[in-house]
This record gives C-alpha cells, sequence and structure tokens, in this order.
C-alpha cells in the first residue's frame, strides 16, 4: 500500500487527524479546567481548601521519609554489591511487578494490611505508608538508571585507589546520580498528589484542619472525588470540585517545570 | 595519613546492612501484598466459588442468598478495555510517528511538554472532565431513550482513551528518536520518501519500544478506577449498548468497599483477585503478539 | 636487583575459559616493564591480577601465588584495600572523576581519613608536578577535571595515583586514546617516573614498548611465551613467536 500515491497520501492524512485530535484532546481538557476553574474561582474556595493542601503535604511528606531510604538502598545494593543469581533476579523481578499493580489493589492490601491487620486509624499516617509503598519501585527503578549512568571506569579508578566500595558509594555514584534521584522524588510527587484509589479506604475524610498525622482527613484529590460523587458533601457545591481540579492542574504543571529546572541545573554544574 | 579509625569502619559496616536489609525487605513487599488479598479474598472464593464468580451474572451481595457473579463485569472490564485501546493506540502511535520523524522541534517540544503534563493528571480529573462533558452531551441527546443517563459505557471508553494517550505516545515518541540515525540516511538514499521511510522502517526499528508504550497503556487501562467510576453509571448491564451504564471490575470495588462487610467484603477482595489475574493473562497475551510481530521480519 | 612481584604459576578461568595459564614471572623494582602481544592474549587480565581488580568480575577464578612484599596476595584474607594503596592503576581511556582537578587528587587521601587542609595542597602541588601537569593547572585547580584535554585528563589520572604514593602503577594502555603529542608527553612522564615507582605497562605499541620500557614480556594466548629485557626481546629474541610478532609477520 505504502508503495503506491493512494496508499501514502492515506497514511499521511491519517497522521495528521491524529495529531488534530491530540491537540484538540489537549485543548479541550486544559481549556476546561483552567476556564471553569478560574470562573469559579474566590477567595473563600481558595482558603477553604487550606487543610487539603496541608494534608496532601503532610501525606507526600510521610511516604517519601519512608520510601526514599528504603528506595535508595536497594537501589545501591543491587547495582553496586549484588552478586548476579537467581535470588537478586527474583527480587528485581519482585520489585519490577510491583509497577504493573493498579493503584485499587494497592487500596485493598493497604485497607487489610494497615487498618485490619495492624489496627491503624484511618489516618494520613496509614495513607502515607500505603503510598510509600506506591512509589517504592519509582524511586528504585530511578535510582537504578541513575547509577548506571556512571561508567564502571569511574568506580574502577575510585576502587583502585584504595577506596572502599562503601566510599565509592557515597563519595562517587550517589553525589553524580543525585539528579537522576531527585527526579524520581519529583515524579513520586506527582504520583503521590494525584492518588486516590490507593489512599481512598485508608485515609478517611475531612475533619476540619489537620492537627496531627494520626487523624483522618482528606487530600486535595480524595476529596475532589468525593464531592463528585456526592455534590451535597462539601459546602463549596460544585464550585469547590473547579478550584480544586484547577489548583491539581498547577501543581502538576510547576512539578513538571520543576523537572526540567532540575535537568538544567545539574547539566550546568556537571559541565556537559 | 591514617585517621581511618573504627567509627567509619563501623559506620560502613552498618550501611551496608542496611542496604541488603532495604533490598530484601523491598522484595518482598510483592508477596505480602498477594498474600494479604489472597488471604482477604479466600472465604468468599471458598464459600461462592471461584468459576461460579466468574461466569455467573448476579451480584448481589445483600440478598439473602448472597450472590456474587461477576460476569457482566469482567466483560465490561475486558470490552471497555478494548474498545478504547482500538482508539488510542493508532492516534497515540501515529502522533508519535508526526512527533518525532516530522514534526520541526519548537512543535514538538510544545506538543510533548502538553502530553507530559497530561500524564500527570490525576485521574479524577480525567472522570471530571467526562462528567462534565461527554456525559452531559449524552444525556442531553439521549434522555428520551430508555435507560440512557449519559454515565454509560461510552463515557467510559472516552475516558479510558483519553488517559491512556499520553503514556502511549510518550514511550512512543521515546523509542522512535533513539533510532539509529543510519536507517533514515540509507532509506532516503534509496528513493524512498518520508512517509515510507516511517512506516517501512522507523516504525519496525522502533517496534519493541512502541509494543511497550502499548503494554504500559493498556495496563493503566485495565486498572484503571476513580475516572471509571465516575462516567460509567454503576448498573450491573450486560455490556452491550454503548449507551448504557456499565460497571467495570474496579468500580465494583471502589463503590461498595465502603459499606462492605464480612463476605460481602471478602468477594470485593475476590474481585481484585480476578482483575490481578485478568492483567496477567492481559500481559501474557500482549507479550506473545509482541513476541510473534517482533520476531517475523517478513 | 630486587624482584618486587613474583608470580608463580599463576592461572586465570572466565567460568570455563582459561585465560591465563601456568604463568612464572619476576617483575623487577623501579624498572619500566612493558607487557605487549596481540589483542586478547592476556595482558590486561594479567595486569589486574597485580591489584586483584579482577575481583570485580563475575566467575572469574585465579589460582597460583601473586608475591608482593614476601606476601601471597592471590588469598581470600588479603587486605585488597591496603594493596591498592601500594599498586596504582591508571586505565586506558582516562577516567577523571567529574569533580574539580584539585578534588580528584584528593581523593584518595581523603578516603583514607587524611583533613588537613594544608598537607593536602603540598601533596596535590607535589603530585601534579610529578605528572609533570602542575604548570599547566596550577591556577585552576578547583575547575572541573572534566574541562582538561584527553592528554591532560590522563596526566591527572596519574597524578590522583601518585598522590596514593604507591610502590607499583599498573598503566593499562594508557595512551592508546591520546593524540601524539600527548602520547609523548606520558611516554617521557614515564623515564622520570621510574626513579621512585615500578611502572608495568600493557600496551599495544611495540615501538611504545621499545622506547620506554626496560624488560618486555611477550604475550601470545594466554601464556608468557618470553620475558627479558627489552633490548633482547626487540633484536635477539630466543623465541620463533615473539621474533615473528615483533618483527610485525602476525599481530
Amino acid at each position: 500500500m505504502l508503495n503506491h500515491k493512494f496508499g501514502i497520501n492515506f497514511v499521511k492524512y491519517a497522521m495528521y487527524l491524529s495529531l488534530i485530535l491530540l491537540i484538540a484532546f489537549i485543548a479541550l481538557i486544559i481549556g476546561y479546567i483552567v476556564l471553569e476553574g478560574l470562573a469559579q474561582l474566590n477567595l473563600d474556595l481558595l482558603i477553604s481548601s487550606n487543610p487539603l493542601i496541608v494534608s496532601t503535604l503532610m501525606l507526600i511528606g510521610i511516604a517519601l521519609i519512608v520510601a526514599i531510604p528504603l528506595g535508595i538502598f536497594s537501589a545501591i545494593y543491587m547495582q553496586m554489591y549484588a552478586k548476579q543469581g537467581r535470588i537478586i533476579s527474583l527480587i528485581r523481578f519482585s520489585i519490577d511487578s510491583l509497577t504493573g499493580i493498579p493503584s485499587i489493589i494497592y487500596g485493598l492490601f493497604a485497607l487489610s494490611f494497615f487498618i485490619y491487620y495492624f489496627g491503624l486509624n484511618r489516618s494520613i499516617f496509614a495513607a502515607g505508608l500505603a503510598m510509600a509503598i506506591v512509589i517504592l519501585p519509582v524511586l528504585i527503578k530511578n535510582t537504578e538508571e541513575a547509577i548506571k549512568t556512571i561508567e564502571r571506569s569511574q568506580i574502577e579508578a575510585s576502587l583502585a585507589l584504595g577506596a572502599t566500595k562503601y566510599d565509592t558509594v557515597t563519595k562517587v555514584v550517589v553525589p553524580f546520580c543525585l539528579d537522576g534521584i531527585i527526579n524520581g522524588v519529583i515524579l513520586s510527587i506527582g504520583r503521590i498528589i494525584g492518588e486516590t484509589a490507593a489512599i481512598m479506604f485508608v485515609i478517611g475524610t475531612l475533619n476540619g484542619f489537620p492537627t496531627s498525622i494520626f487523624e483522618p482527613s482528606a487530600t486535595l484529590a480524595t476529596h475532589l472525588y468525593l464531592i463528585l460523587q456526592e455534590p451535597t458533601y462539601a459546602q463549596g457545591g460544585i464550585q469547590e470540585a473547579y478550584s480544586l481540579a484547577l489548583i491539581l492542574l498547577l501543581i502538576v504543571i510547576i512539578l513538571n517545570v520543576l523537572v526540567k529546572f532540575v535537568e538544567k541545573y545539574f547539566k550546568k554544574k556537571r559541565g556537559y | 595519613m591514617l585517621a581511618k579509625t573504627k567509627k567509619s569502619e563501623k559506620k560502613r559496616l552498618l550501611f551496608e546492612s542496611l542496604y541488603r536489609l532495604s533490598v530484601i525487605f523491598s522484595g518482598l513487599i510483592l508477596f505480602i501484598i498477594i498474600i494479604f488479598i489472597f488471604a482477604s479474598g479466600f472465604p468468599a472464593l471458598k464459600e461462592y466459588g471461584f468459576f461460579e464468580m466468574i461466569l455467573n451474572k448476579e451480584w448481589s451481595p445483600n440478598a439473602t442468598d448472597p450472590q456474587f457473579g461477576l460476569l457482566y463485569m469482567v466483560l465490561a472490564t475486558i470490552i471497555s478495555t478494548l474498545l478504547s485501546l482500538l482508539i488510542a493506540i493508532p492516534i497515540g502511535v501515529l502522533s508519535a510517528a508526526y512527533l518525532s520523524k516530522m514534526a520541526p522541534k519548537k512543535i514538538k517540544k510544545t506538543i510533548m511538554f502538553f502530553v507530559e503534563i497530561l500524564a500527570g493528571i490525576p485521574s479524577v480529573i480525567y472522570g471530571f472532565f467526562i462528567l462534565k462533558t461527554l456525559v452531559k452531551i449524552i444525556y442531553d441527546n439521549g434522555k428520551y431513550i430508555e435507560g440512557v443517563s449519559g454515565n454509560s459505557m461510552l463515557a467510559a471508553i472516552a475516558v479510558l482513551a483519553l488517559m491512556s494517550l499520553p503514556t502511549i505516545i510518550t514511550v512512543s515518541v521515546t523509542s522512535l528518536d533513539a533510532i539509529n540515525k543510519s536507517y533514515d540516511e540509507a532509506s532516503y538514499a534509496l528513493g524512498a520518501n518520508t512517509i515510507q521511510t516511517i512506516f517501512k522502517v522507523d516504525l519496525r526499528a522502533a517496534r519493541l519500544g512502541i509494543m511497550s508504550a502499548i503494554v504500559l497503556g493498556a495496563g493503566k487501562v485495565i486498572g484503571e478506577t476513580m475516572a471509571v467510576m465516575l462516567v460509567s453509571g454503576n448498573a450491573i448491564n450486560f455490556p452491550g449498548n454503548l449507551l448504557e451504564p456499565v460497571r467495570t471490575l474496579t468500580s465494583n470495588i471502589a463503590t461498595e468497599m465502603a459499606y462492605a462487610s464480612g463476605l460481602h467484603q471478602s468477594a470485593l477482595y475476590a474481585t481484585g483477585i480476578i482483575l490481578f489475574i485478568l492483567i496477567m493473562i492481559l500481559n501474557y497475551i500482549l507479550l506473545v503478539v509482541i513476541k510473534r510481530g517482533g520476531t517475523s521480519d517478513a | 636487583m630486587e624482584d618486587i612481584f613474583t608470580i608463580r604459576d599463576l592461572n586465570l578461568y572466565y567460568g570455563k575459559n582459561h585465560a591465563l595459564k601456568n604463568m612464572d614471572i619476576a617483575l623487577k623494582k623501579n624498572k619500566v616493564t612493558a607487557l605487549i602481544g596481540p589483542s586478547g592474549c592476556g595482558k590486561s587480565t594479567f595486569l589486574r591480577c597485580l591489584n586483584r581488580m579482577n575481583d570485580l568480575i563475575e566467575n572469574c577464578t585465579i589460582t597460583g601465588q601473586i608475591i608482593y612484599d614476601n606476601d601471597n596476595i592471590n588469598v581470600e584474607k588479603y587486605n585488597v584495600i591496603e594493596l591498592r594503596k601500594k599498586v596504582g592503576m591508571v586505565f586506558q581511556k582516562p577516567n577523571p572523576f567529574p569533580m574539580s582537578i584539585y578534588e580528584n587528587v584528593i581523593y584518595g587521601p581523603k578516603c583514607q581519613g587524611l583533613t588537613d587542609k594544608a598537607i593536602l595542597d603540598e601533596l596535590v602541588e607535589d603530585s601534579l608536578k610529578k605528572a609533570a601537569l602542575w604548570d599547566e593547572v596550577k591556577d585552576r585547580l578547583n575547575t572541573s577535571a572534566l574541562s582538561l584535554s584527553g592528554g591532560q585528563q590522563q596526566r591527572l589520572c596519574i597524578a590522583r595515583t601518585i598522590a596514593m604514593d604507591p610502590d607499583v602503577i599498573l598503566m593499562d594502555e594508557p595512551t592508546s586514546a591520546l593524540d601524539p603529542i600527548s602520547t609523548k608527553k606520558i611516554e617521557e612522564l614515564m623515564e622520570t617516573l621510574k626513579n621512585n615507582y615500578t611502572i608495568v605497562i600493557v600496551t599495544h605499541s611495540m615501538q611504545q614498548a621499545a622506547r620506554i620500557s626496560d624488560y618486555t614480556a611477550f604475550f601470545l594466548m594466554g601464556e608468557i611465551v618470553e620475558y627479558d629485557l627489552t633490548d633482547i626481546i626487540f633484536s635477539n629474541p630466543a623465541q620463533q613467536q615473539t621474533e615473528d610478532y615483533v618483527t610485525g609477520r602476525f599481530g
């Protein structure tokens, strides 16, 4: 088909059509959120979303505190210390598989593990632990990829100078894959902010301004979901939904831009 | 010169054991998840029966003789996944081909920036968007038809297609960008034009990457909960009419968990198990298709 | 003339592949020994035995004795970190760390716990002078090492190794990635280095071996075919294979 003019033109126009559809989708979604969000925007709504923002930040904090060390240490072991063999392959397969598990299954797990088995309260804390598990494979993969970019000969040079493997890791490897690690962290933050299904069973509902991580609360995303399911649930009604959507969109845009800045900064620092 | 003390040796040994413990712990998580989900779903499976759950069409957990049939939901999940991919894959791959091989650099950069933003938008917002637009349109135009309320399988398919597009595009563009330029040069040198080069050489060379893009998109779609829940209507119908509401496996879990207990709750965990199995089957099929399509260099 | 390394009955296996066969050789102190031979016949592998760098390779088994400083280093228990302080290595492709020139040179000593700035400063100047690099970089010690040319980077790697005050410097084809002028500079450097250090160098260039080494060992298919004074190897070798190689009949 591709050898005749007709075929070639058909395919060409199919590509153009796809592109136009894509641009249309992008414009529609982003336009809708921005326009409706701005139309409904008022100061009261922004203020009332304060507790949600604080809860979301607390959630991010807990998840990162748990997952970052766990993730970086695991990646360091797998790239620098592990001997290739059955056990390590099994562990790697196990960690890779985690990325394919849908959020709702993590939600089910969090419920049975943290709430029923360990008896935790429905709280930001429980949700934070759940999210730590969700972002762990992302952090590990990003850190591993970053470590891989370090040339083998750098590592050999360090060892040849009489440094221990631990020295090599702390002085050469980790400092120079910092940008990959930060990238993974920003990606994880993006995931946490938008996540609903994985935490909806263990976080509870909004309970005023969050004063403790051990109390139930809601994040921007979970609260938005509850409003959409039951519009009478929120005082602000459906307008609150539009504001929340706009806020979430802005956060996603900021994170994306942040990633690009981080890339630029580290490129500059490294000199290439 | 040697100020290297026992203290730094201790530090080294401490951290090295932390590294080892971390990786063991990380490796165990998958198994812990599987164990807990299976343990929670087992009572329902035992009481009601695994095959009964998959093949029975009646789901009434609160009846005196509770029924946990998931058939219509399994079908809804499978059909909505397939149809949404059917829409998203051509649009995604063709757009990716254009962006990678034909678009001027500035346009590519701008569009990819927005595609990446789209990839990061939370699923509730996708659901929100379709709820307020497409669902409304369907309702306005179809409310006189019996059974039409706006929430429908069509809306679900639309939202799923929309959500998988960014993933398919970003991974495909990356794969296409990574192709060795010498392939293109050889093709042009032999007198082929742009379209021919893209389809005969580039898409072929990047097929592994593009196929993994599709697998990733499919994974996202089949496990999607929030967006589907907001627009699909949650009535358990046979997924035969696009304009009627349906319920997917994911919606089932999320909708009913709030007020489920005992055997009912166990049945929801069992739903999760079946979803998991479905995903594994899907991945296996896709892998076979990839292998078949990948190795035949006819 | 003292032997600094005595190797007895050395055999090395990569899995089932018998890469080094029954090697016996004694390397001389404060001399430059060149290891020559066609590609893939074990020169680099042998070199890496001398500082236990083959430990990094999976499935690598080494039997036999490698005696350095009256101790067999080819034993599980031997303190490899200590060994590498005394036996340093320069690699084929210059591989300075993406840090400043200063930080590159003090890397090794810092790992060993040296923190006194005055001592470190002196060490940096001393090492860079010995590596014939000081004059070119003394005004920009804090700039990135990657901003140096290939030849300068390699001399920096040499300086970094010298900063550890080793007895032996192993060099794995140190100039094969460099231009002729840098190569010449480093070859001149080796002449002065051998007064204080023992140098063992793997090289693909016979001319280089003839120019700079005192002793030469000819490797072929995992065996040391001949080992003698460089002059003899190149003008009147005992083995036919050696003669064939150095006269260019193969390789």
